[in-house]
């Protein structure tokens, strides 16, 4: 009964965060940044946590094979939550567990031989250690979980190599990866800003390491396994992003093998409409972006997958056109039950390996990622 | 054997409604009692476990630390444990709501658990999410979660709310030791939330900390742990605690507090127990009434074939439906009356033992199963005796309407050597240890008065029988044929004394302990409590030694003109060989200066005074030394937040606060291993000629704004008594309960004597004898047993009271008691007893004397 309440208070600060008042000035009512202004990125700086920005996430998906070709798909997640913006100052009568900052993150794994799927959550306070994320470099920590940014060296400042962990409770089964970029970050909308719907604040943040080479090793089910594969970046901070009347999103990252990386971005309205301002990049072999409409794409809904766990309806299926780029491909998840159900945000999320096949459906063209929320009742981040 | 049953049984209970339904009351009465009290004691125990299971049934380990608590980055060492999927950090602690100065027993105690707010528990249920609205009381929105926890957000009870008004935003006022602190409530919990004390109130752990000066030190991590490899991942986690830290299974925790509230909950248990005993007595009587009635019918019977067990098992069963039906009614009554039992109860356990707080009755399914059958089984053993005594007799004899008091010409003589015997077993019995701290044999010793008195009852009613017979010969005719008929049916008379005689024995043993007692506790008061002031939290308090002043209170305090020293007083409960007892911190120059403890043996104080200060010696408390059979020369190992210490006993005290046992060691040695300089209470002492009441004043604007209670001695003394009386509160009602189940069954007893003897009253009213003088016989005989239960019941109440002071109590808690007996109150008991059977008498007298003359006669 306890955990229901705590749960619910988590609930309380995921939606507070989310759903607070509409605001034309550019900073929210509790003192947060808008994404509104003209932003220049800047690395490896950027790659640091942003505490004046409400949310933010580092959020790792990728493909992984075993020396022996067994294939898997991981998610792992950092996301950092304010509670207030700012560095606490604690004196000595000041509790340590004041810290400002809140911690959850996802660890997700599908076997895709096995067609099982796990997934397992840690949510930290900004406190005694527990929890924390570095300003002006990757250093983000969750409990035992951590992910780590050096510099690749040389003039380059764009690249570095990146260190991501992350394991079960009782460590059956854990990830431990090294990804190094193969292409330099892409910058998601116009100006720095990337757009999600109509609101001042409906804005973050964003950038992309849209095809890192990911080497390491995989503990599956007891049994330390070598891996290597394809991985993808997403790093993105805002405030105040969602409004009332939203109802979730679909996200999807695609790695195709011509060297082509592409992310599209809807976001749905709760009268079934996609907003206006729900947008896409397509990241080009030598890493040039070039920003695609909402015009520019179509996505249809070729399938669906009724939950379990929630009792939510997920489309399980799509095909993707854009004319202009002469794209046409149709994804398939790798398993079906790909659902992150009751996390430690408070919601439940799809979020699973997809094969990118052509149009026919026969021929594999790469690889990809898909995220839905909203599908199973609660409003996500 | 239906139609057996049916035609005696149910057919005589018909007729004899009142007298059935008696039986029935008593017998409801003495299970209800005993329910009662065994609910109480199962409350108190499953109130403390709930609290501590309150964050997941799925907690399978618990780091618990003594004291201010241990080093909070433990908590990221433990989480790192492999096979650790979960564990919370938590501070307990508790405030003080509405307390009033001066009064001691104001406001209301609220438990604070300082809980990360924001971190998800463990669940199976992994599909499950929570809307807020669920806890969020329907009239308001939301609670903004950072004000949750900046501004120190508390989460209460609807009950709590509701008393007092509070709504989602307001603030709540309470005493946290001196200090006043504020809440804002940023949510209640609606009343339907199960499974939470409704006096406990969650904030988030920084609150907690900061509130309550604990700021890096938490007092508890739940974990959820691996449980197929339980134990390897507590010895994992064992190995990165900090000193004075322990990881246990959360039983551990809740068999300390049963171990230390065993002899308490016993010793109630115990006296509950008689209660049930003196219906028993009662149903005895009633089937032994009925055998005697229906023997015309048994004799009959018999001659026409029934055998001797179908008699047996129609009356055992007479004896069972007493017990199935009054077991039910005992069932309802002792659920009822679990309600105010749990109360008195949990006052005590929370005023000397542990905080449980309990408040409401937890009806534990086996408890009222056990008084189910305990009640069915003894009654239907009650009956026992006299349905082999209707079985026994041949058809022949039973064929005269007499009763069995024709059987044996001298009754008494043979049974009183019999009792004579359990006596003289029971004065052995006085002498063996206790076992495992149970005086086993000493409550074997009480039974064995309770019947060795019994089988003495029919000698002596035989010869108050004929004492009085030549006594009353000339006065009273009245009084003349009500002792021929107290003679005439010793043996149910003798059982209506014998119950008489168990209640008033239990009271009066009872009123002799706690005179005793009381007498003890008064002097022990008077010769300890020596200072001018004493300085307290302001309100109601707990055993859990929370409520504290900060160090500089004894400073500013010593500060204030007219205050010539000031001795601080801090105290810890720690776990102790599986047990729970407290170390406190004392100031051994004033102990010695002013000859505050008595010391058993030859103690050298002035020598304590420079052996003590900053080492690792001890004094302890004579229970202490009873209940862990530790003496003086000993040593104690304790593991404390200093590291492991192994205390050196130095001697031993007499002392009366509290059963569980102290070990007091110096103040500087306390703050050293416990990282704790804080003070429960404080001592003043003043300057030869300083104006008490002024100086009181001075003292307590000296600390504001900080908020404290300054008592006198003698207000200290009159606490110290009023604490002991409420202590004492449940014994006396017990009491109350055997007599009013003892005053039924003489009721029950006049009543059939005089249902049977309605020939003879015929036959007497035919000789001239006026219904004036029918009721004086009756009283005159009522008069004779309540006399004979009164002076055996004092005589046995006597007996019993040696036992519990010199036996049990000595045993069981360690406390040197000094006999005192209050002969006043003896005198009264006897008086009273008579003038109670006398009131029993009332009605069957007018019963008697309403008897038509020709009707009785008849009846032959």
């Amino acid at each position: 009964m306890f955990h229901r309440l705590v749960a619910s208070v988590t609930a309380i600060v995921i939606l507070a965060t989310t759903l607070a008042s509409p605001s034309d000035a550019a900073i929210t009512p509790s003192g947060f940044t808008i994404a509104t202004a003209p932003y220049q990125f800047v690395f490896p700086r950027d790659h640091g946590a942003h505490p004046g920005y409400q949310s933010e996430w580092w959020y790792y998906t990728g493909h992984l094979k075993t020396t022996d070709g067994r294939r898997f798909g991981y998610e792992l997640t950092f996301f950092r939550v304010g509670l207030k913006p700012g560095d606490p100052q604690p004196g000595p009568t000041q509790s340590r567990w004041r810290g400002h900052e809140l911690y959850p993150a996802h660890f997700a794994l599908t076997d895709e031989a096995g067609k099982t799927f796990f997934h397992v959550d840690r949510f930290a306070r900004e406190a005694i250690g527990m929890g924390s994320a570095a300003k002006g470099k990757l250093d983000v920590r969750a409990d035992d979980w951590s992910l780590a940014g050096s510099p690749a060296g040389g003039a380059d400042r764009e690249r570095m190599t990146m260190h991501a962990r992350a394991q079960t409770p009782d460590g059956v089964d854990a990830i431990d990866l090294v990804q190094m970029p193969a292409k330099p970050p892409a910058i998601h909308g116009h100006d720095g800003i990337s757009r999600k719907a109509q609101c001042p604040s409906c804005a973050s943040h964003y950038y992309s390491y849209t095809r890192l080479r990911t080497t390491g090793s995989l503990t599956f089910h007891g049994k330390k396994l070598a891996v290597d594969g394809l991985s993808w970046m997403d790093h993105e901070y805002g405030s105040d992003e969602l409004q009332r009347d939203q109802a979730g999103w679909d996200w999807f990252a695609i790695q195709l093998d011509d060297k082509r990386e592409l992310m599209l971005y809807l976001l749905r309205q709760k009268d079934g409409s996609v907003t206006p301002q729900s947008s896409g990049s397509l990241v080009n072999p030598d890493g040039s972006v070039t920003y695609l409409r909402r015009s520019d794409f179509a996505i249809e809904k070729t399938a669906t997958w009724h939950s379990p766990h929630t009792g939510g309806t997920y489309p399980s299926g799509w095909r993707v056109k854009i004319a202009s780029h002469d794209v046409d491909l149709v994804l398939a998840p790798t398993v079906a039950d790909q659902e992150l159900a009751g996390t430690s945000t408070g919601v439940s999320y799809w979020e699973g390996a997809v094969d990118v096949l052509d149009a026919s459906g026969k021929t594999p063209l790469g690889v990809g990622y898909v995220e839905m929320t909203g599908y199973a009742g609660a409003i996500s981040l | 054997m239906n139609a057996l049953f049916q035609g005696l049984v149910l057919g005589h209970l018909r007729a004899n409604k009142l007298r059935a339904l008696v039986t029935l009351v008593a017998v409801g009465l003495g299970v209800a009692i005993s329910l009662a009290i065994d609910l109480a004691n199962a409350t108190a125990v499953a109130s403390f476990a709930s609290s501590v299971n309150i964050v997941a049934n799925h907690v399978n380990l618990q780091v618990v630390g003594v004291g201010r608590g241990f080093d909070e980055r433990a908590l990221v060492r433990v989480q790192h444990v492999d096979g650790v999927s979960y564990a919370s950090p938590t501070i307990e602690e508790s405030v003080v709501v509405g307390a009033k100065p001066g009064d001691p027993f104001s406001g209301e105690i609220l438990r604070v658990l300082g809980v990360d707010l924001l971190r998800p528990l463990p669940s199976d249920d992994t599909a499950r999410v929570a809307t807020p609205g669920e806890f969020v009381s329907s009239s308001g929105a939301g609670p903004d979660p950072y004000a949750l926890i900046a501004n120190r957000g508390a989460i209460v009870s609807k009950r709590i709310a509701v008393k007092r008004h509070l709504n989602l935003g307001s603030n709540l006022v309470a005493l946290a030791g001196d200090r006043t602190v504020k809440f804002q409530i940023g949510a209640i919990l609606p009343a339907a939330v199960a499974g939470i004390d409704t006096s406990v109130m969650f904030v988030d752990i920084a609150t907690a900390q900061e509130l309550f000066e604990k700021v890096g030190y938490l007092d508890r991590i739940d974990i959820v742990a691996d449980e197929k490899r339980v134990d390897t991942v507590q010895k994992a986690i064992a190995a990165v605690l900090p000193h004075g830290a322990r990881v246990i299974k959360p039983a551990v925790r809740t068999n300390e507090i049963k171990r230390m509230l065993r002899s308490f909950q016993l010793n109630l248990a115990a006296l509950s127990y008689i209660a049930m005993l003196v219906g028993m007595y009662l149903i005895y009587n009633t089937v032994a009434i009925s055998v005697v009635q229906r023997r015309p019918e048994v004799g009959t019977l018999r001659a026409l074939g029934a055998t001797r067990g179908q008699i047996f098992r129609t009356f055992i069963l007479e004896g069972a439906l007493f017990g199935v039906a009054g077991s039910l009614l005992g069932l309802v009554l002792g659920g009822l009356l679990a309600q105010l039992s749990v109360g008195a109860v949990s006052r005590t356990v929370d005023a000397l033992y542990v905080a449980t707080h309990a408040d409401r009755v937890f009806y534990d399914p086996l408890v009222l199963l056990k008084a189910f059958v305990v009640g069915t089984v003894l009654a239907t053993l009650s009956a026992l005796f006299p349905a082999l005594e209707a079985a026994s007799t041949a058809p022949a004899l039973t064929m005269r309407a007499q009763g069995f008091e024709t059987r044996r010409k001298r009754p008494g003589v043979g049974l009183a050597i019999g009792g004579a015997v359990l006596l003289v077993f029971a004065y052995v019995l006085t002498f063996p240890p206790p076992i495992d701290g149970i005086p086993v044999s000493g409550y074997a010793a009480g039974l064995l008065i309770i019947f060795g008195g019994s089988l003495c009852v029919p000698l002596a009613i035989a010869l108050v029988s004929a004492a009085a017979r030549s006594l009353t010969a000339k006065i009273s005719p009245a009084g003349l044929i009500g002792a021929t008929n107290l003679g005439a049916s010793i043996r149910r008379n003798s059982v209506a004394v014998a119950s008489l005689m168990v209640a008033i024995a239990m009271m009066v043993s009872v009123a002799i302990l706690i005179g005793s007692f009381r007498t003890t506790v008064v002097a022990w008061a008077d010769e300890t409590l020596k200072a001018d002031l004493f300085v307290r939290p302001l309100g109601l308090q707990d055993a859990s030694y929370d409520a504290r002043f900060s160090a500089n209170v004894a400073e500013r305090i010593r500060a204030v003109p007219g205050v010539f020293a000031v001795d601080t007083f801090r105290a810890i409960s720690i776990p102790y060989k599986g047990s729970l007892t407290t170390i406190a911190a004392a100031d051994f120059k004033t102990i010695a200066d002013r000859n505050k403890l008595r010391f058993l043996g030859a103690v050298d104080t002035r020598a304590l005074a420079h052996t003590m200060p900053n080492t690792e010696n001890i004094v302890i408390s004579e229970p202490f030394s009873t209940r862990f059979g530790v003496t003086a020369g000993d040593s104690v190992e304790i593991d404390t937040p200093g590291g492991l210490t192994r205390f050196h006993v130095n001697a031993i005290y007499n002392d009366y606060s509290s059963d569980a046992g102290i070990m007091l060691v110096d103040s500087r040695t306390f703050a050293r291993l416990f990282h704790d300089t804080s003070v429960n209470s404080l001592a003043i002492y003043a300057k030869p000629g300083a104006d008490l009441p002024a100086l009181r004043t001075a003292v307590i604007r000296s600390v504001l704004p900080l908020r404290i209670d300054v008592q006198t001695t003698r207000e200290l003394r009159k606490l110290v008594i009023e604490i002991f009386n409420r202590t004492f509160a449940i014994t006396y009602a017990l009491y109350i309960i055997s007599i009013t189940i003892a005053v039924l069954g003489v009721v029950s007893t006049l009543f059939a004597l005089v249902l049977e003897r309605r020939r003879e009253i015929g036959l007497l009213r035919y000789l001239g004898l006026t219904t004036g003088d029918v009721r004086r016989m009756v009283f005159y005989e009522a008069a004779y047993i309540g006399g004979l239960g009164g002076v055996s019941g004092v005589i046995a109440g006597v007996l019993m009271a040696l036992l519990l002071i010199f036996v049990i109590n000595r045993q069981a808690f360690g406390w040197l008691i000094e006999l005192h007996m209050p002969w006043d109150f003896l005198g009264e008991a006897i008086v009273l007893v008579i003038v109670a059977a006398l009131i029993a008498g009332i009605f069957p007298a007018s019963v008697a004397a309403r008897m038509k003359t020709a009707e009785a006669v008849r009846t032959e």
